[in-house]
């Protein structure tokens, strides 16, 4: 199989069918080589937490994380922007503490750079100091593109960033995830994933008119999730929600996107297994099933 | 009297024979292909089923796989006609706007099964195949189809 040593291009195909064998066997254990530099460890949380997919204008076939990709949203189309290392057009000019301050308080280096939580900061927010100086290794690493930022399409009173910094100020509550430890590790492990890392909320939990995540309704389904689709219920809820879905099978549903019935994910969910969740350990796939699976019920609305 | 009571029968006899001439309307467009997609997808459920060692035999795989390459022929006929109904389907606009995209992606469909159906019939490891066929499936729901609602 795949060799701790081999580099890891060249392997890339193989360690993918590993994976998926892996998957598809049910066996748990060394889906992939252990990360060993922290960029390494990096790329991991990168691909946890689906930098990419916003940040990529996939459509257009756009340079990875050169940003571009128009994000509609109810409060109007956000482009996503440049995260590689472009000192003027990207992130590079930034330091280890700018990108921490970003996902953490939602803030930007400039004065008064409050960010609209189109960038899902209420859910990285909760990361851990140890992944975020890894993400920053890895984004170091990433190939600059000079690919100039575009002016989001909203309306002028959000222009000002006055409205982000009132919605902060309002709604939302920075700080790191704090372990519950009358619960397990593994549950812990997937608690942190899928409210902090992977941000599955962002799309699965409906927001009110002000566009803040209904915490009673955590993970219920909404009717306006990411690009103004609809999202399912992805609590145990046994009629709405995925309540028969044995954890065998909602882990092969997130590792390859395959459902009980032998049907497979579309639209973003698609984009999400393929960038994010195929990539992770069949550990911490298993941790979010077991966090799932922990959830309240919840009928849809 | 009699003559009217027959005229009648006859014009209510035609008004409920009627649709069922016409055949192909909107709902039994989007019936007729969700009853092919839903047979790839036993078809794909049980392969991956065998696969992991669930069930069935290098037999059953072999019938499966080359069942699914055979369905895999008629999923772009099955889209031909542009109905879209958001209620009762989740098949895109898109798919007729894009139609190149669409039979692309079909093909790739094709494609990928008929090397999975071909590694089975030779009693090869379908391991490979599989992840392309996995692939060109949700390639194509990617772009066009709809996610599920609440």
């Amino acid at each position: 199989m795949v060799s701790a040593s081999a580099p890891r291009t060249a392997c890339a195909a193989r360690a993918w069918l590993a994976t998926l064998t892996i998957a598809l066997l049910g066996l748990g254990g060394a889906a992939r080589a252990a990360e060993t530099t922290l960029a390494e460890r990096g790329e991991y949380v990168f691909h946890a937490a689906s930098c990419a997919g916003c940040h990529t204008d996939v459509e257009n076939d756009g340079a990875p994380l050169a940003g571009g990709r128009r994000l509609p949203t109810p409060f109007g189309t956000f482009v996503s922007p440049n995260i590689t290392p472009d000192p003027t057009h990207g992130i590079g000019a930034w330091s280890e503490a700018d990108l921490e301050r970003a996902l953490r308080h939602g803030e930007g280096p400039g004065w008064f750079d409050h960010y609209y939580p189109v960038f899902p900061y209420p859910s990285y927010t909760r990361m851990s100091g140890e992944d975020v100086r890894a993400l920053w290794a890895y984004l170091r690493t990433v190939e600059p593109v000079a690919r100039e930022n575009e002016p989001h399409e909203i309306p002028w009173y959000l222009r000002i960033r006055v409205a982000a910094w009132g919605w902060k100020l309002l709604f939302f509550e920075p700080g790191e995830f704090t372990p519950d430890p009358a619960r397990s590790g593994e549950w812990n492990r997937g608690a942190y994933l899928v409210r902090a890392l992977s941000h599955c909320g962002e799309c699965h939990t409906p927001r009110d008119g002000f566009g803040v995540s209904i915490g009673s309704r955590e993970l219920a389904g909404s009717a306006d999730g990411a690009e103004g689709k609809a999202t399912p219920n992805i609590t145990p809820h046994e009629a709405d929600g995925v309540g028969r879905w044995s954890k065998r099978e909602l882990r092969e549903y997130l590792h390859v996107g395959m459902d009980p019935d032998g049907d497979f994910a579309g639209g973003l969910m698609a984009e999400v297994v393929d960038e994010s969740l195929a990539h992770l350990r069949i550990e911490d796939i298993d941790a979010i099933v077991e966090y799932l699976v922990s959830l309240p019920p919840l009928p849809s609305d | 009297m009699k003559l009217r009571k027959l005229a009648l029968a006859a014009f209510v006899g035609s008004m409920i024979a009627l649709p069922g001439i016409a055949g192909a309307d909107d709902e039994g467009t989007i019936k007729y292909r969700q009853s092919v997609m839903k047979a790839v997808g036993g078809h794909v459920g049980a392969i991956g089923s065998i696969a992991k060692g669930e069930g069935g035999s290098a037999d059953h795989m072999k019938a499966h796989t080359a069942a699914l390459a055979d369905l895999a022929t008629m999923v772009e006929a099955a889209f031909k006609d542009k109905v879209v109904n958001e209620e009762k389907s989740r098949s895109l606009g898109k798919i007729w706007e894009d139609w190149d995209g669409f039979a692309k992606a079909a093909g790739a469909m094709k494609e990928a099964t008929a090397a999975l159906a071909a590694a089975a019939a030779k009693g090869e490891d379908v391991g490979t195949a599989l992840k392309a066929t996995f692939d060109s499936c949700k390639g194509c729901h990617k772009d066009f189809r709809a996610e599920k609602k609440g």
